[in-house]
């Protein structure tokens, strides 16, 4: 999505694809302006409302019941003032300052981490081998876009047989027992893992004070086969404009086929890298569906992440009404994304 | 390495890599297949003879059928208002001029980057402040929130569809004597068919398979099949074979769209991603 | 803030306006002090969280009151046991609120204190005249309002050891041990390749019925009603003692794949013979025909009670399923006669005769429970006040500390940190703090 325009028009023939390029002449611009301007206006207006009422509203009141304390039996309403209880700043503070917080944060960070990495380095590896490949890319590309239209849900309840702890109903541990391992405990280092109990406690990162749980990558791993279709779509489409003229040059050098992939084709790519991990990074912040289908953030809180905290907080703890401090969850969230993308907004705030 | 061996290995990773791609969704199919007391030995090594469709039949009575129901309107009602009040916005991006379209533009995009979770805690007391929270007035509320949470996904892409049409053709139309609305729908429309086509089944299958939406706003009647799964998942029960039905029944439609109009899904991503 | 206010309100008329929509018609806050005489008639909605057998045995109830009443309609709503709770929230909070719902004592208390309930003192006046119910009972069903706000429907007792009488013989456990040193013995002699107990504690709510039993019988019911109330917290010695036998248990004879395993394949888990024992409530009886149809309630397999902690007086575990009303209800007159008829005789034999089931109320014939299990467990219903008997910890405590400590057992399981579980707990429920 927010790749340079100039993939459009590849410098090579940039100069025949003008008519495309969006500039009114003069004499247009200047004869229907008025009218135009009134339809534009007309054009906007149905989608500016919905936008409004169910977008802009609530994203704002979400805002201003952050300085309040509610919950869902007790629900904070813009027009009724009288039943308001300030909370000041305190729902930030509380949540700044609680360990669930900084838990859900954690994991979240991990999937911010590991999710848009495994993205990208999965499916630009599976765009440039279909590439290369000359017969039946149309099957092999089918094959892994495939999972992309499938709901989250779906896909954390079709992944819970692929990690069913039975050797006879899950796949991975019948593997395991096939090749005669088992439940087997190994410590490599700094890791501790536990093969076969996938979704309980398949492992432990000692990091110094800090123990990352594993279960957090296994719920991503289902979540990163269901999105690396829509990396190799995007990779497909940026190396459709890898300049051939540029592959060549470098084959009549003498170059590698991994030097040209890693000194023409790896640097063509790099808009459509950045569209892959700004979108993966997004999506990853937001998760919440395939959570809470497989897991529901268990065990304990190994794979609670901001999205079902908050979800959690707003409408499960009722004997504490704590929608104010989800509403500041939300906003952190959102103020971390929109400091993150401002860069890419800029860029394409400013159509043509 | 000799080239042989390259085109060999090729092949092999990409054969590998496909299996693992495909195995979850044959899995979880062959389960939904079998009779339980099959599939809990191993779908692997399960007898053919005993392949029966029984299970689909047992959970879609069961009560997937309502939800399956919910789902389709749901998801056919958020397409047509996104189609109905997109298409055109997105023409005025593309092709007209207004005052702050700059920050217009940077508004609905912020869409796409802030967490779904910014409106959603406010929106059940909103809701019954309008009036959208009983019976069937809750398919128009959650479509009108998809359509207002979808606002910068269906800009971005409408637009560059209508970015994609010449402009003689446009400009040559109004010095015609057409107005601009004309210039529109009968010159701009019908040459972003394709694309609007694209649009609908990604907006779609983008609606169809939301769950914390269907799960927060909607209540028991109301809800789609994203949440009668998760139900259907959520109590550790015995019954794997209808989980695995439901969830084949779930993404069927997303699925039955992808291979009959592959062709539009991936050119609409596609336009999507080189548009950025 | 008007400014804000005033934006608020243009917003949501240009909405309303927009998609054309009659707002406010939301406010509407139910009918206050309902009248509740007149004949039931007409569709009252409930909402339930039984599936298969269970679901299948409070249908029949259901339709055993249709029966009553001719004229009357009910919709069974099922949501997932573990989101009744959200769900309540959520359908009273968007203002659609079930005539009558399954729930539990601290959602009775939450609603309550919102003032969204029907109020029963006079059903349970006169349950407690004709000797239905006893003032213990009672107990559980109050509200944060000082009234009756539920009625009991479904009884259950916890912290039965369940195991086949071909493991019984196995063991050569002819009688149940009556002392903990005896079952702790018939433990060990259990644990052989595969542990003693079979858990199932992918479900979240299994370890805390060990728990409860275990709490009742090591702290005693004193301390432990005590921690129930808020009065002491999770940092008292006799806690910690329950707690840390608990954790040996668990060290010692829990599967060690517990939170990789569900609650039915824990039940098939010791049908099969794979595990020894269960730990299950009464209402296992009606599950075991999942995993083998062929073994006979008694005959086959049986359970005992968990023994007593040294010197303590046994106390048992109990558990059970409410029902509220919502004062917001259109149909009062059909919700009350419904609630009245699940807390009857009449209502709750019919779930009785199905099995799987303690009925609360304590006029039902014990003649009418199905097989020997369901006969012995009715038995150990609390029926007089001398009977020494701890309400389910978890379902009262409700909401985020029940969340909270659900997660801090997943926690012990794992680690077996009773340090740590009791730090978390002492931080979580704060009641006893002030």
């Amino acid at each position: 999505m927010m790749t340079s325009r100039a993939r459009t028009a590849p410098p090579t023939n940039a100069g025949q694809n003008t008519s495309t390029v969006p500039v009114p002449s003069g004499r247009a611009k200047r004869r229907g302006r008025g009218s135009e301007t009134r339809l534009a206006y007309i054009f906007l207006a149905p989608l500016l409302a919905i936008f409004a009422g169910f977008y802009l509203w609530p994203a704002v009141a979400t805002f201003l019941s952050s300085f309040f304390t509610w919950g869902m039996l007790n629900p904070w309403r813009a027009d009724q003032p009288d039943t308001w209880v300030p909370a000041g700043i305190d729902n930030y503070t509380t949540t700044l300052t609680s360990a669930d917080f900084w838990n859900a944060a954690l994991n979240s960070v991990v999937w911010l981490i590991v999710f848009p990495f495994l993205v990208v380095v999965i499916s630009l590896a599976l765009s440039l081998l279909i590439w290369e490949a000359k017969k039946g890319t149309g099957f092999f590309r089918s094959a892994i876009i495939l999972p992309m239209t499938i709901s989250l849900a779906a896909v954390g309840v079709i992944w819970g047989f692929i990690y069913n702890p039975d050797p006879n109903k899950g796949l991975l541990n019948a593997a395991l027992k096939l090749i005669g391992v088992g439940n087997a405990d190994l410590n490599i280092g700094p890791l501790e893992l536990h093969l076969g109990r996938w979704l309980s406690n398949p492992g432990v990162l000692h990091l110094g004070g800090l123990d990352v749980r594993l279960t957090n990558i296994m719920i991503i791993i289902p979540a990163v086969w269901a999105f690396v279709g829509f990396g190799v779509i995007t990779f497909t489409a940026g190396l459709t404009s890898v300049p051939a003229e540029l592959v060549e040059a470098s084959k009549v050098d003498g170059a590698s086929r991994w030097q040209t992939i890693r000194h023409v084709t790896l640097p063509s790519l790099r808009p459509s890298i950045v569209v892959v991990v700004v979108i993966s990074i997004i999506f990853a912040l937001r998760t919440f569906d395939i959570v809470f289908v497989t897991t529901g953030g268990g065990p304990a809180q190994d794979t609670e992440v901001l999205g079902l905290l908050l979800w959690q907080q707003a409408f499960q703890f009722l004997d504490s009404p704590k929608a104010g401090q989800a509403a500041a969850i939300a906003i952190i969230m959102s103020f971390v994304l929109i400091a993150a993308a401002m860069p890419f907004l800029r860029k394409n705030g400013n159509p043509s | 390495m000799t080239s042989q061996w390259r085109t060999l290995t090729l092949y092999a990773i990409l054969t590998v890599a496909s299996i693992v791609w495909i195995v979850p969704v044959v899995g979880a199919g062959a389960i939904a297949v079998l009779p339980l007391d099959q599939s809990t030995k191993g779908w692997w090594t399960a007898d053919p003879a005993t392949v029966t469709f029984a299970n689909f039949g047992r959970v879609w009575d069961g009560g997937l059928s309502g939800y399956a129901v919910n789902s389709l309107i749901i998801a056919v009602l958020s397409v047509l208002i996104t189609l109905a009040v997109g298409t055109v916005a997105a023409y005025a991006f593309a092709r007209m001029r207004f005052r702050f379209k700059g920050f217009v533009h940077v508004m609905l995009l912020t869409t796409m980057i802030v967490p779904v979770q910014i409106i959603l805690i406010p929106l059940i007391p909103w809701f019954r402040t309008l009036g959208l929270n009983n019976g069937s007035w809750q398919y128009l509320g959650i479509a009108l929130v998809h359509t207002a949470f979808g606002a910068g996904w269906s800009i971005f892409m409408l637009s560059s569809f209508f970015e994609g049409i010449p402009n003689e053709l446009l400009e040559s139309a109004k010095i015609d004597g057409a107005g601009s609305f004309k210039a529109f729908s009968a010159i701009a429309l019908p040459l972003a068919l394709p694309g609007i086509v694209s649009f609908v089944i990604i907006d779609f299958v983008f609606v169809w398979n939301d769950l914390l939406m269907g799960l927060t706003l909607l209540d028991a009647d109301h809800r789609p099949i994203t949440v009668g799964l998760a139900n259907l998942n959520a109590p550790q029960l015995n019954q794997d074979d209808l989980i695995s039905a439901g969830s084949i029944l779930a993404i069927l439609p997303p699925l039955l769209l992808f291979a009959l109009l592959n062709r539009y899904y991936v050119k609409g991503l596609f336009a999507g991603a080189v548009k950025g | 803030m008007t400014i804000t206010f005033s934006r608020g309100r243009r917003v949501a008329a240009l909405a309303t306006a927009l998609i054309g929509v009659a707002p406010l018609a939301a406010c509407s806050g139910g009918n206050p002090g309902a009248d509740a005489s007149g004949k039931p008639s007409g569709e009252i909605r409930v909402v339930a969280n039984w599936t298969g057998v269970e679901g299948q045995a409070f249908q029949a109830v259901v339709d055993g009151f249709q029966a009553k009443y001719p004229g009357t309609k009910v919709k069974v709503d099922t949501v997932p046991f573990d989101q009744t709770q959200t769900q309540l929230a959520q359908q009273f909070a968007s203002g659609n609120a079930p005539d009558a719902a399954v729930a539990l004592p601290s959602t009775v208390r939450q609603f309550s204190k919102q003032g969204l309930l029907m109020n029963l003192d006079d059903e349970w006046k006169s349950w407690l005249d004709q000797g239905a119910y006893n003032d213990s009972l009672k107990s559980i069903v109050m509200g944060s309002d000082a009234h009756a706000d539920a009625v009991y429907f479904k009884g259950n007792v916890n912290g039965l050891i369940w195991s086949t009488k071909k493991t019984d013989t196995t063991l050569g456990l002819t009688k149940a041990p009556a002392t903990w040193d005896e079952f702790t013995a018939a433990l060990d002699k259990a644990n052989t390749s595969s542990k003693a107990f079979s858990v199932g504690a992918k479900d979240v709510w299994v370890p805390t019925q060990w728990v409860d039993p275990v709490m009742l019988n090591v702290a005693g019911v004193d301390k432990y009603q005590q921690l129930q109330q808020g009065k002491i917290g999770w940092d008292d010695p006799k806690i910690v003692e329950a707690m840390t036998v608990l954790t040996g248990l668990i060290d010692k004879y829990w599967s060690s794949d517990a939170l990789d395993t569900g609650f039915s394949n824990e039940v098939c888990g010791w049908v099969s013979g794979q595990h020894a024992f269960g730990n299950n409530g009464a209402f296992v009886n009606a599950v075991v025909p999942s995993c083998d149809k062929n073994l006979k309630p008694g005959d086959d397999y049986s359970f005992f009670p968990l023994p007593a902690y040294k010197d303590q007086k046994p106390a048992q575990a109990v558990s059970g399923d409410l029902f509220i009303g919502s004062k917001q209800t259109k149909n009062p007159a059909t919700t009350k006669a419904f609630l009245d008829y699940v807390g009857s005789v009449d209502g709750q034999s019919i779930w009785a005769k199905k099995g799987g089931y303690i009925a609360p109320n304590m006029k039902v014939p014990a003649d009418v429970y199905p097989t020997p299990n369901d006969k012995k467990a009715a038995a150990l219903w609390p029926k007089d006040a001398s009977t020494q008997a701890g309400y389910d910890l978890d379902d009262w405590i409700g909401g985020e500390i029940q969340v909270k400590y659900r997660q801090a057992l997943d926690d012990l399981i794992r680690t077996k940190d009773v340090a740590s579980f009791t730090k978390t707990m002492t931080s979580v429920d704060t009641r006893s703090k002030g």
